[in-house]
């Protein structure tokens, strides 16, 4: 294949990537890593080193915006990176010890499980404010948005933190441990747990996975996993979508946000269940 | 920035919303940094495409280019900060990109630290203790994989 060719389409499967990531709270990695593998062969350790540049750069394109608009919960946001950061850090400590077969297996099952919770609720639009927990009131994790859907401001408090807080490390654990993104265990534990809307939990889940990306991103870089000929245009695709997503969101329902993701959801447990059959066998 | 971070203080005192200006110094923070790495990455990719050349073993060869051996991956292009830097001196296309690379890495741990600060203006003792706490575990895992 022609190198500029090449180039170009990683360029527009990552404009594709950025734009999902983004409004969902994800980096993008979903469409990244298959669509380097088995689309254009690439081995699936650069797949991964880009996915890895590919949230940095959905979370900070799409999070100049949201945090500007006040979507994101900074407050959440930082005090639930404490939980990721730490997972993620004895994630790549951990990493060289455990079979990672038999994880992608177990958290592939257990995602396609939390899915069921999820469909459940999924016409909801936005939660009634929560009552809170202490740590939630001590802490004030709360907030309000404005909804340009609803027209209106929406008031919020999160509730069970100990139980989110617990997801976060876990999702950060599971993300340095796999290569896999952090997003879609970041967005259920604000959602399910915390019963957080659903535009502060992507927006915030999205502001949260660079940090947690960052804190493992090193480790990649020095194995020679980020190889620049596939992340460059991978950086540049994922910003460009990133940027265009965040415009998008808050003219998106709520409801229509949680319908995609649970459907992304069921196709990140198949990614993660095939590879847990495929790798190391 | 500066500023901003004035214009920051002076909003405290006026309105209720305690949470006013970090948002647009933190939006700023990632907006500057994603748009500075950007152009950094850019202009190595445009210095790629019309030389037609890594700056590295493989050339332009896109077979050589996407094969995996990590024993070799330091050969096709730059692992680490130092061979970046020497890359750069000698403008190599792919030292530029990795350059981007690492700004776009640091963007959100920049974030992080003026988080930190901003929650220092405010006077938020506890936002300032988990702000600088996150920051320590993640220059702690930069550390450890170093």
């Amino acid at each position: 294949m022609d190198p500029l060719l090449f180039l170009l389409i990683v360029l527009l499967i990552s404009v594709a990537a950025g734009l999902l990531g983004a409004i969902l709270g994800l980096g993008g990695g979903v469409i990244v890593v298959p669509a380097l593998t088995l689309l254009l062969h690439v081995d699936i350790h650069f797949a991964i080193g880009a996915s890895i540049v590919s949230v940095i750069a959905t979370s900070s394109g799409a999070a100049s915006a949201y945090v500007r608009e006040k979507i994101t919960n900074i407050r959440i946001g930082m005090f639930l990176e404490i939980a990721t950061t730490i997972g993620a850090v004895t994630g790549a400590m951990l990493a060289v010890l455990v079979q990672v077969s038999l994880l992608f297996l177990i958290f592939g099952t257990v995602l396609i499980l939390i899915v069921i919770p999820m469909v459940k609720r999924i016409g909801e639009e936005v939660p009634a404010k929560s009552e809170g927990d202490r740590l939630s009131r001590s802490l004030k994790l709360e907030g309000h948005y404005y909804d340009t859907v609803l027209k209106r401001d929406v008031e919020y408090r999160a509730d069970r933190t100990p139980l989110g807080f617990g997801m976060m490390y876990f999702a950060g654990l599971i993300s340095a441990l796999l290569g896999v993104g952090s997003g879609p265990f970041k967005v259920l534990a604000m959602d399910l747990a915390m019963r957080l809307p659903m535009k502060v939990s992507s927006t915030t889940s999205n502001f949260m996975i660079g940090v947690t990306a960052a804190a493992s991103a090193g480790i990649y870089f020095l194995r020679g996993d980020v190889n620049p000929f596939v992340a460059a245009p991978v950086a540049l695709g994922a910003l460009l979508g990133a940027l265009v997503g965040a415009r998008w969101l808050p003219k998106v329902k709520s409801s229509m946000v949680r319908k995609i993701f649970a459907l992304v959801l069921v196709g990140v447990a198949i990614q993660m269940i095939v590879r847990g059959l495929t790798v190391g066998i | 920035m500066g500023e901003k971070i004035g214009e920051l203080s002076n909003s405290k005192k006026g309105s209720d919303d305690s949470g006013h200006g970090i948002e647009v110094v933190l939006s700023l923070v990632l907006r500057w940094g994603v748009i500075a790495s950007a152009i950094v990455i850019l202009l190595g990719v445009v210095l790629m495409i019309t030389s037609g050349e890594s700056g590295y073993g493989a050339g332009f060869d896109i077979v050589k280019l996407l094969q995996y051996n990590s024993e070799v991956a330091e050969m096709l292009y730059p692992t680490n900060l130092h061979t970046i830097l020497s890359g750069l001196l000698s403008l190599k296309p792919f030292a530029v990109i990795d350059l981007g690379l690492v700004m776009l890495i640091a963007t959100p741990i920049m974030r992080v630290a003026m988080a930190a600060v901003i929650f220092g203006i405010e006077r938020d003792k506890k936002y300032v203790g988990i702000a600088s706490l996150v920051l320590a575990i993640l220059l702690l895992g930069i550390l450890t994989s170093a």
